[in-house]
């Protein structure tokens, strides 16, 4: 077992990129995710890796397609404002079937906003990958080891589904530091995809990475195919975390940095003899529908504990059906929840 | 045990630089351990603040609003930031800069820490005689282990300042058994 080492949030995420098998890089500077570009700056091209600062957010998800569309393990990562100007580039990618990872670091919304920690990018995360039918596969870590962690796997999901994924941080876990036990790191897989371009060889078809498909029923069987593949990380990728009380009378519904502040919250409100249960969606999407069906029949309420004015809230009301109330307990625009407050809360709402 | 330690000053006077030094022993001492540094856009002369979680277990959130320990370590600091301090417990002060604070029930050092590392030469110490009366007067900690934090967290081009920091470091625990024996 290897030692732990202290760590940012984003040197964890670039280190579990590289150790991944990460070779290609290309973002463009914004707080408060400089450091990931900073540290593959550094380490990339000891790897023989290749990092490009570009000249924009619109370049740099179009060169990630540029690479993905060879084969390679690519990734980007931005904040916020940043990812909303590579929503375009994520639609052409899923459009075409390629596989990239992108880490957005959120801020304190909307506009230019802030750069405070913030959890109000769910919706573009969840709902995004721009225009067309499609999404991007999300997952939340609420930890530095758990940063490095979902990084490194994430790059075999997204080749696995041929679609971009997308880790979702914020302002706090991207610079606070944490023990973290890195992983050893893997070769770069071979570029034997059987849809990756990079020159025709001999005897072998012509491959096409394309979005523009004119014939209506091409598309459609092209959205079929991107719909059959998230049927089925509804099947295999969804990932969840329990916490607390297993007599829980109120369950509290929390994500990333705010599932961290839940977990003080539950254990101080079990000091004052109140059972609660934190139910933690570890992939946003899929969504983790059935710990929300299961609890929604046994306890009083559910309340959304978010950096936002109500985002994670939709999905965990979609899974409850009405069977049970949801209430919204957050912040938003960079203001931090901290234990007190929501133990306070939750005792109002009990 | 979770020790909530709250670091605050302003920019350039190495809060960031103790919250790092101060997590990294807490790490090597087999604890859990977390670090959130914080600070305003100004190069220098912004609030900054460093919470470190000292705990034997999960650390939880990584974000309190209150405190077991603040180590303020300038006047402005006082006025913002001690209303995080719980009733049982401690707060340790440079008084070089804030003078005598009085805080109810709570457990105040005064320690002239600027003062302290102006003696020894160079002010920038400072921080480091904080963190040697903090860890003296808590005892969670083993001030052995200063030396290779030190060695992590100071870039190599540093290390030659090594020995003066932990001078301030020993000067800061002995003012603190200074004020015990008195």
């Amino acid at each position: 077992m290897t030692q732990r080492v202290m760590m940012t949030g984003n040197n964890a995420v670039a280190e579990g990129a590289i150790a991944s098998g990460c070779r290609y890089f290309c973002g463009y500077p914004i707080t408060p995710q400089n450091d990931i570009p900073k540290y593959m700056a550094e380490h990339l091209p000891e790897v023989g890796g290749v990092f490009v600062q570009a000249e924009s957010e619109l370049a740099s998800i179009n060169m990630v397609y540029g690479a993905a569309a060879t084969g390679a393990y690519v990734m980007t990562s931005s904040s916020s404002p940043g990812i909303s100007l590579m929503q375009e580039g994520l639609s052409y990618m899923l459009g075409s079937e390629l596989p990239c990872v992108v880490v957005n670091m959120v801020r304190g919304g909307p506009g230019l906003g802030n750069i405070g920690p913030a959890q109000s990018d769910y919706w573009l995360a969840t709902r995004g990958a721009g225009h067309g039918d499609g999404r991007c596969l999300t997952f939340a870590p609420d930890s530095v080891q758990e940063l490095h962690d979902w990084t490194f796997e994430a790059f075999g999901i997204a080749q696995k589904y041929r679609a971009p994924v997308m880790i979702l941080g914020d302002a706090l876990l991207a610079g606070m530091s944490e023990p973290v036990r890195l992983r050893e790191h893997r070769e770069p897989p071979p570029r034997d995809q059987e849809w990756a371009v990079g020159g025709l060889r001999e005897g072998r078809q012509r491959r096409i990475v394309n979005s523009l498909w004119t014939d209506v029923e091409v598309m459609e069987e092209l959205n079929q195919r991107i719909a059959a593949r998230f049927s089925q990380a509804r099947e295999n990728e969804v990932r969840w975390e329990e916490y607390g009380a297993d007599d829980a009378e109120i369950v509290l519904a929390a994500y990333g940095i705010s599932a961290r502040v839940c977990k003080t919250a539950i254990d101080d409100l079990a000091e004052d003899g109140i059972k609660a249960r934190l139910i933690r969606p570890i992939s946003l999407f899929p969504f983790p529908v059935e710990p929300f069906r299961e609890w929604s029949e046994r306890v009083s309420r559910i309340i959304s504990v978010e950096l936002s004015m109500g985002q994670l809230i939709e999905d965990v009301r979609l899974a409850v059906e009405g069977r049970c109330p949801v209430d919204l307990v957050g912040h938003s625009g960079g203001v931090m929840l901290t234990p007190d407050e929501v133990v306070c809360r939750t005792k109002e709402l009990l | 045990m979770r020790e909530r330690v709250f670091l605050a000053g302003i920019g350039g006077q190495g809060v960031d630089s103790a919250g790092s030094i101060l997590a990294h022993m807490v790490l090597q001492q087999g604890f859990d351990v977390c670090n959130v540094s914080q600070f305003s856009p100004e190069v220098r002369g912004g609030w900054v603040s460093a919470t470190v979680i000292i705990a034997d277990g999960e650390v939880g959130s990584p974000i309190v609003g209150s405190a077991d320990s603040l180590l303020l370590f300038s006047g402005r600091s006082v006025a913002h930031e001690l209303h995080r301090a719980v009733p049982d417990g401690l707060i340790v002060v440079n008084s070089s800069l804030t003078g005598r604070v009085a805080a109810g029930q709570t457990r105040v050092i005064d320690v002239p820490a600027t003062a302290i590392a102006a003696e020894l030469g160079n002010e920038q110490v400072m921080n480091m005689v904080m963190l040697g009366a903090y860890v003296e007067v808590r005892g969670v900690l083993d001030p052995a282990g200063f030396g290779e934090a030190l060695e992590a967290v100071l870039p190599a081009r540093h290390h030659g300042h090594i020995p003066l920091n932990l001078k301030a470091v020993a000067l800061g625990a002995q003012h603190v058994e200074q004020r015990r024996a008195q």
